[in-house]
């Protein structure tokens, strides 16, 4: 068995210990034993809870070229998260642009010729919300109508429950197929 | 009582952006512009919720009330279209192929008279603009698709930032939105074994050749879409007259591809063209892909001036007619696959045995 930490040398050191609940090994060969000062007849100290930890924590570590993925970034309009866009490669909505803007940055000199537009121009909206969709995110929304729903309901309003169930069903039902057509299949 | 249904109208009409008047028109078929464009404040179609969709369609059909060109359009929702009816768009090329396979609340298509513009709403972005012309016409299109994007911003407000210009759900797309593409018949090309070295050449100056539909298809009929990739850096006015260029380029070496196969190997290629004459005038089944492949021959003969009584007008109808959403709004009723292949045959013989008959003059070249 090779070494936990240097990885070249025979383990000849076999620890184990239990961290919060959960057992862990050691495996180290002499040199490094020595460097970290561990006596396996010496079951004792924070020195070696230290190397566990330290160890559990290098273990997880990611390779350099994912750790810049790992920041789990999330679009406080849509809600839309880092692992979601770079699963389908769309953006949710215009705050996105800035919410993914490390990712952008990145991205966008690949993709174009340029990292600026010089095209079209037209007026930028003000703050890039019109007062009727006055930036609110879906998920969140229908949080706070459960919220309302369980208060009108404990709070004999049924009619207002009501109408908060269906504004619910509204926003969260899977997007209703209005089809009435025939299908066949075509091609 | 059930309203006409609005496809039909289209379906009794020839489609006009495949009429042969444009520039160079045999090799230059269609040319196609479409600008991606969303409205500010309002999650993107995949994040949006059903209302928002609502609104978006609702603030773009008032929007569309405005633009001249749009006057008297068609305004269906996807959901309210039969299978049938919503390929017969995609070969039209009237809504993309996601658009055909969806039918969410608020997905739309406004398709003006002339079939030479349509609008998407709530495809990958809200607005979807696209116009159309037979040849390559790119600064004219591009004229025309400026004008109907500006008439729609007296009503709408674009999401848009100084810095990244038009926001798009993919950022492939930002910045300008535009997608510029001429669809070119290349037979010569192909023939010669060229196709590829060509296909390379293009890509490595940052545009994409595609088939005939689009992203992943084949090149069916020896046609090929080529179109700008980069969205963002290049002003609209840049990618087109680069896109002009290429497209020039390509048809200098398509004409000389033609011109060297008539020299070196005119037999092989008089025998090629003949053979899909014979087979296009007398099958009685014929599949999409023989067909396309078939009727690919005979348009490059027609070019080369080898038949006097068919034209490449004729040709362009019968790519679109003989496809399967198409042969079945004629039969107005579900084919299977063997019923399309006779279907198929049946319309392509009656269209070449119409008029006078048909005779090769090989003696002109």
């Amino acid at each position: 068995m090779d070494c936990d930490l240097c990885g070249d040398n025979e383990a000849t050191n076999h620890i184990q210990m239990v961290i919060d609940g959960d057992k862990k090994s050691l495996h180290l060969c002499s040199d490094c034993a020595t460097k970290k000062k561990v006596n396996p007849d010496m079951f004792e100290g924070v020195a070696l809870a230290e190397l566990f930890n330290n160890f559990a924590d290098m273990t997880k570590e990611s390779p350099p070229e994912q750790r810049e993925i790992v920041p789990q970034l999330s679009c406080p309009t849509c809600e839309l998260t880092s692992t979601e866009f770079q699963k389908s490669g769309l953006l949710g909505c215009a705050d996105c642009y800035e919410v993914f803007k490390p990712f952008l940055l990145e991205a966008l000199p690949s993709l174009h010729k340029g990292v600026s537009h010089v095209g079209k121009m037209i007026e930028a909206p003000d703050d890039g919300s019109l007062p009727v969709f006055a930036v609110e995110a879906p998920v969140n929304r229908v949080k706070d109508l459960q919220a309302a729903l369980r208060q009108a309901i404990s709070n004999e309003h049924y009619e207002e429950a009501a109408a908060l169930r269906d504004e619910i069903k509204n926003l969260t039902e899977g997007e209703p197929s209005e089809d009435g057509a025939a299908d066949g299949h075509l091609l | 009582m059930k309203a006409k249904n609005p496809i039909d109208q289209l379906a009794d009409q020839p489609v006009q952006w495949l009429s042969d008047d444009g520039p160079d028109a045999g090799i230059t078929v269609s040319t196609r512009i479409r600008l991606a464009r969303n409205l500010a404040g309002i999650p993107f179609p995949t994040k949006a919720a059903t209302r928002h969709r609502q609104a978006v369609l609702q603030m773009v059909r008032e929007a569309v009330a405005g633009v001249p060109l749009m006057d008297g359009c068609i305004d269906v929702k996807m959901s309210s279209l039969a299978e049938l009816d919503r390929v017969f768009l995609l070969e039209r090329h009237l809504i993309s192929r996601e658009h055909c396979s969806t039918r969410k609340t608020g997905n739309s298509v406004f398709v003006a008279r002339g079939e030479n513009c349509s609008i998407m709403v709530n495809e990958e972005d809200h607005l979807r603009l696209q116009v159309m012309t037979a040849g390559m016409q790119l600064k004219q299109l591009w004229q025309l698709a400026d004008d109907v994007d500006s008439q729609l911003t007296e009503q709408l407000q674009y999401a848009y930032s100084d810095d990244l210009g038009f926001l798009t759900a993919c950022p492939t797309n930002v910045g300008t939105g535009i997608r510029a593409s001429v669809m070119l018949h290349l037979p010569g090309l192909v023939l010669a074994n060229q196709i590829e070295a060509i296909t390379q050449a293009v890509h490595s100056i940052g545009f994409v050749v595609r088939g005939l539909y689009g992203e992943g298809s084949d090149a069916d009929g020896n046609l090929f879409q080529i179109s700008n990739q980069s969205t963002l850096g290049e002003s609209e006015i840049y990618i087109i007259e680069k896109l002009e260029k290429i497209i020039r380029q390509i048809v200098e070496h398509e004409r000389n591809a033609r011109q060297v196969l008539l020299e070196r190997k005119p037999k092989y290629l008089y025998d090629h063209i003949g053979r899909a004459y014979g087979i296009l005038r007398h099958a009685y089944v014929l599949e999409s892909s023989e067909a396309l492949r078939q009727l690919s021959a005979l348009r490059l003969g027609i070019d080369l001036k080898m038949f006097s009584s068919i034209d490449a007008h004729t040709i362009n109808e019968l790519l679109v007619m003989i496809q399967p959403g198409h042969l079945q709004k004629i039969h107005n009723r579900t084919l299977d696959e063997n019923e399309r292949d006779t279907a198929r045959a049946d319309i392509v013989r009656g269209r070449l045995n119409g008029g006078k008959r048909e005779t090769t003059d090989e003696q002109s070249h």
